[in-house]
């Protein structure tokens, strides 16, 4: 079926919704089981950022400003890829017709360049069978999903991939948050939709103890 | 399904010397062997064909997911589920959570039950030897016949095991109702003190559908965490997701916890310790009261007990209405100001107020609560207490609103084989098994709750127990149920059947090796927002010499001789078949048997749309009482302030007929030296209770961890990430910690339903993390249900 591929000339991308995210990490099962990978080579990984802090009052009850989030990420197929050129034996390449970055396995040796190179930490490598696992949006897949598996398998409907133009038109251009690097680093194909809220309370009160955790 | 029709290359004939076998059953066209490799033989492969069934998640969990089984050779490789083309989240798909997608990894475990064994060592050490299926059955029959012989049919008894479900997945109740009955348990470890607590108050329970928040201004949640206890994309988890993009109301979580249903969306989080809901409904109560926001007119109209002028006649003029004891005229004579209940809920009193203001003014008040708050030794007032806070501000019956019991479903409900008639009429409450087994002759009616009945008449002698681990896992002070379950004078003989060995089934004399509902035909309905029904077939064929629950059941029946009564002369297909259509006589809509069975899932929308609970009893409370002893919504109860006089009580049981707030055994405000922190548990991701708790991919997803404030993990010299013992006077529990500010300073919690790994017979320790090392066996004192989440503890730091 193949459904994503269904338009052969636009640069794809992933839209992550934190405000459906529950952080259960299906997607990243779904991940696994279509790549035969295990939870640490996963291409797709779930990471709980958390801060905020505790204030106890002289009669002992207590407030917080407590706030946390999840996010799902992947490869964003980034349109300055560094993997790319990292790639000493040049086995990384950016497919011209959808943009997803991926890699040929004939020539990948799995020295990990790729995984250094990125500041997402997106490809997966596995020192001891020295190969990387990279997403390339389950492009090889033969199987019955009509999307990459990870957005198919979200019970909360929180993953999308598509023409990342038609994803920016809908959901706008957010690309980073804490821990997120700069998108200018890189510029990754990457929506996210985060709650207002959430994103002013973080964004008035830099919190101490904040911490990306896993 | 797929077409499965191999056809064959060379290389793969060459390579797999069972495919003349193959194709011989697939017959016609490829014949003869010498033709095989002449020309316009077609070109496949036989060994890499995949065929695709429908199954179902059975685990106790509401979402009931589909399952779409991929198998090659005859073995499971991978399980997707409900997925089509439509990604949209208002288009409901029965997506299964991870635990629905790691089948696979359970199938296939290694320690997967294969064959029929018995106990060699004692019970609870694990030691085991196969046997056949003639020994296992003939022993069993002999034991059934020797003890209904000796003791009575009183004396066998069926353990609540929750591991599947079905229309045909638990016959074992009929089984033995076909051989005279057995004694029977009632309610459950999941919500019993809520239920129970809730027919007292409402006669019959009802809670709105999630998706009737939608209409709500205000949405305040006690206890709740929908998106972790009912994972997956047909109930709780994405009904909560969807309805939560779909509504303007404000959402407020109070809960010890951060959970996982706030995180992500900046919602008002509220913590509170646990155990306390009642105190602050009652300073909420005290503010709405002082500030006139009471709904008067719906209280009398609609309720018993909120002030004198409702209270039934022989309890008038005492001061022991609701209103009397929140203003300081009850039994107690003290004001429930909210300053009064900061100090037991540790929420800030302006918070308190700020709440009850919203509470008061609200235009559309959605109540709900989780089993958190009632899993405890006063469950049953926070359960009660919360069911009271819509009634005050006479939010209930209209859109956008809830009875303030636990926000209800729309499902299919399909027929389940009949359990024919227990001539063994008392009940006793399922949390008490351990007690009736060692003196269930000594129950009462006001010891020990029996129902239908004033006592039972016999210990439990012989126990059955299927797909479950609630013998010891899941059930309260493991190392008591093991000197319990270990004295073989006491239970004199129990049969497990199960698909892996668990720690309950350690303690068994016979285990038998269980099939997967996926791995015969099977169905099953239930629904969230809108309601579904799954239908499977086998994924696989049979594999050693694991059996499914009806052929166990049928062979135990044959032994024993009711096999005519057990199965009336049907398979388990047949069964299946005839329970659809008599359902499908009903509810004509539904689609054939054939039909259903080859499209796997069936969904139907909620008729209403939305359900509202007790639309009807507000729309006409005359015509359409409740089944209440007064017709109303009781926040008094006369039936319990009675059984508060009657029952045989201990000093710290004391109750009266009305939701006050009454200190925990074992919570925030009895704590002590030795164990300074309140102990809570919760559900967990990566398992339902324990059921998946062996399954490595989760656990690595989801370790075991408890969760600790760093102020708390400060004092205790703990750092995230080390490993840690947490100790009371029941046992001692090895995990990891967690520090996280996402729980409130002064309790720790642990995720519930981790597998008990400790030497029985040596020290007790639990390397496993199982939070009931460190639980109570004793019943809370109305319902006699199970306060799992009440503990003490201590924390240290080891090696």
């Amino acid at each position: 079926m193949q459904g994503w591929r269904k338009d052969e000339s636009v640069q794809y991308g992933f839209f992550f919704d934190a405000l459906k995210c529950t952080g259960c990490e299906t997607c990243v099962d779904a991940c696994c089981q279509q790549c035969g990978t295990t939870r640490s080579t996963a291409c797709r990984t779930v990471t709980r950022y958390e801060g905020g802090v505790w204030e106890e009052a002289a009669d002992g009850t207590c407030s917080t400003t407590l706030f946390t989030y999840y996010l799902s990420l992947s490869c964003h197929h980034c349109s300055a890829p560094p993997c790319v050129d990292a790639c000493p034996s040049h086995a990384k390449f950016k497919n011209v017709g959808t943009g997803v970055v991926t890699a040929d396995p004939s020539k990948c040796v799995g020295c990990g360049a790729c995984a250094s190179a990125c500041p997402y930490g997106a490809p997966k490598h596995d020192p001891v069978r020295r190969c990387t696992y990279v997403c390339d949006a389950c492009a090889g897949a033969l199987g019955t999903h009509p999307e990459p598996a990870c957005v198919s398998a979200c019970p909360e409907h929180a993953l999308a991939f598509d023409d990342i133009d038609k994803l920016r038109a809908a959901h706008g251009s957010l690309a980073a948050v804490p821990p997120l690097p700069a998108p200018d680093l890189t510029q990754p194909n990457l929506v996210l939709n985060m709650a207002p809220a959430m994103m002013s309370s973080f964004m008035r009160k830099a919190p101490a103890s904040s911490a990306a955790v896993r | 399904m797929s077409d499965i029709m191999p056809s064959l290359s060379r290389r793969t004939f060459v390579k797999t010397t069972g495919a003349l076998g193959a194709l011989a059953a697939v017959g016609g066209s490829v014949a003869a062997a010498d033709s095989l490799f002449g020309a316009g033989v077609p070109e496949a492969h036989a060994d890499t064909e995949e065929k695709v069934t429908w199954g179902h998640c059975a685990i106790n969990c509401p979402g009931r997911c589909a399952l779409r089984i991929h198998t090659k050779d005859d073995e499971v490789v991978w399980v997707e589920t409900d997925t089509s083309d439509n990604n949209a989240i208002d288009d409901m798909q029965v997506r299964a959570c991870l635990r629905g997608r790691s089948y696979r990894r359970w199938i296939n475990h290694p320690d997967r039950l294969n064959y029929p064994m018995k106990r060699v060592g004692k019970r609870g050490e694990g030691k085991f030897e196969q046997i056949s299926w003639d020994e296992a059955i003939s022993t069993i029959s002999e034991k059934i016949q020797e003890t209904i012989e000796k003791y009575g049919n009183e004396a066998i008894y069926i353990h609540m095991g929750s591991g599947t479900s079905s229309t045909t997945a638990r016959p074992y109740w009929r089984m033995f109702n076909a051989m005279g009955g057995s004694l029977q348990f009632y309610g459950n470890y999941s919500s019993h003190q809520l239920m129970y607590t809730g027919a007292y108050v409402f006669g019959t329970t009802a809670g709105s559908t999630i998706n009737a928040i939608e209409d709500s201004t205000l949405y305040i949640g006690f206890g709740n965490n929908p998106v972790v206890t009912t994972q997956g994309g047909g109930c709780g988890h994405t009904d909560y997701v969807r309805m939560r993009e779909n509504t303007k109301a404000k959402i407020i979580h109070i809960d010890p916890r951060l959970t996982d249903t706030v995180a992500g969306h900046c919602d008002e989080w509220v913590p509170i310790n646990p155990g306390t809901d009642a105190a602050l409904v009652a300073g909420i109560a005290h503010y709405l009261i002082e500030h006139d926001m009471v709904d008067l007119d719906f209280l009398h109209t609609y309720c018993v007990g909120y002030d004198e002028e409702t209270m039934p006649e022989a309890y008038q003029g005492k001061n022991m209405s609701y209103r009397a004891y929140v203003m300081g005229e009850g039994y107690d004579k003290v004001e429930k100001t909210p300053e009064w209940a900061s100090k037991i809920t540790g929420i800030a009193p302006e918070k308190i107020e700020e709440l009850a203001k919203e509470i008061g003014t609200t235009e559309a008040l959605f109540i709900d609560q989780g089993y958190g708050s009632q899993r405890r030794s006063n469950g049953e007032w926070n359960a009660w207490s919360i069911m009271t806070l819509p009634c005050l501000v006479g939010q209930m019956g209209k859109p956008g609103t809830n009875s303030g019991y636990s926000h209800g479903s729309y499902s299919i409900n399909l027929t389940s084989i009949p359990a024919l008639t227990n001539p063994i009429k008392q009940q006793f409450p399922c949390f008490l098994y351990t007690d009736a087994i060692d003196h269930g002759s000594k129950f009462t009616a006001k010891n020990a709750g029996v129902k239908q009945g004033d006592a039972v008449t016999s210990d439990i002698k012989f126990m059955f127990y299927a797909a479950g681990n609630a013998l010891t896992n899941q059930h309260g002070d493991i190392n008591r149920t093991h000197e319990i379950l270990a004295d073989e004078s006491k239970c004199e003989f129990i049969v497990c059947t199960n698909t892996v060995l668990c720690d309950s089934s350690k303690y068994a004399d016979i285990l038998l090796p269980d099939s997967f509902r996926f791995e015969q035909v099977s169905m099953i309905g239930t629904g969230g927002d809108t309601g579904y029904m799954i239908a499977g077939q086998p994924c696989t064929t049979p594999k050693f010499e694991r059996k499914n629950p009806y052929e166990i059941a049928t062979l135990i029946s044959r032994a024993c001789g009711s096999e005519e009564t057990f199965t009336e002369g049907k398979t388990q297909e047949e069964w299946i078949k005839e329970l659809y259509e008599k359902d499908r006589a009903k509810d004509p809509t539904l689609p054939t048997y054939d039909e259903f069975m080859d499209m796997g899932v069936y969904k139907k929308e909620n008729p209403k749309g939305k359900t509202i609970a007790y639309q009807s009893f507000i729309a006409d409370p005359v015509a359409n009482p409740l089944k209440t002893p007064s017709g109303k919504i009781e926040i008094f109860s006369e039936t319990v302030e009675k059984l508060a006089e009657t029952w045989d009580l201990e000093e710290d049981e004391k109750f009266h007929g009305l939701p006050i707030y009454i200190p925990e055994w074992y919570g925030v405000e009895t704590t002590t030296d030795e164990y300074p922190l309140q102990l809570t548990g919760f559900h967990y991701r990566g398992r339902q209770h324990s059921s998946w708790g062996n399954i490595e991919i989760l656990k690595a997803a989801n370790p075991q961890e408890v969760w600790i404030n760093p102020s708390d993990a400060a004092k205790a010299g703990i750092e995230a990430g080390d490993k840690v013992a947490v100790k009371n006077e029941y046992g001692e529990t090895h995990m990891l910690a967690k520090v996280t500010p996402r729980i409130i300073p002064g309790t720790v919690a642990i995720p519930q339903g981790a597998w008990h790994d400790a030497d029985m017979y040596g020290d007790k320790v639990d390397k496993g993390g199982c939070i009931n090392t460190l639980t109570t066996h004793r019943p809370s004192p109305l319902t006699k249900g199970n306060p799992q989440h009440t503990n003490i503890c201590r924390v240290e730091k080891i090696g």
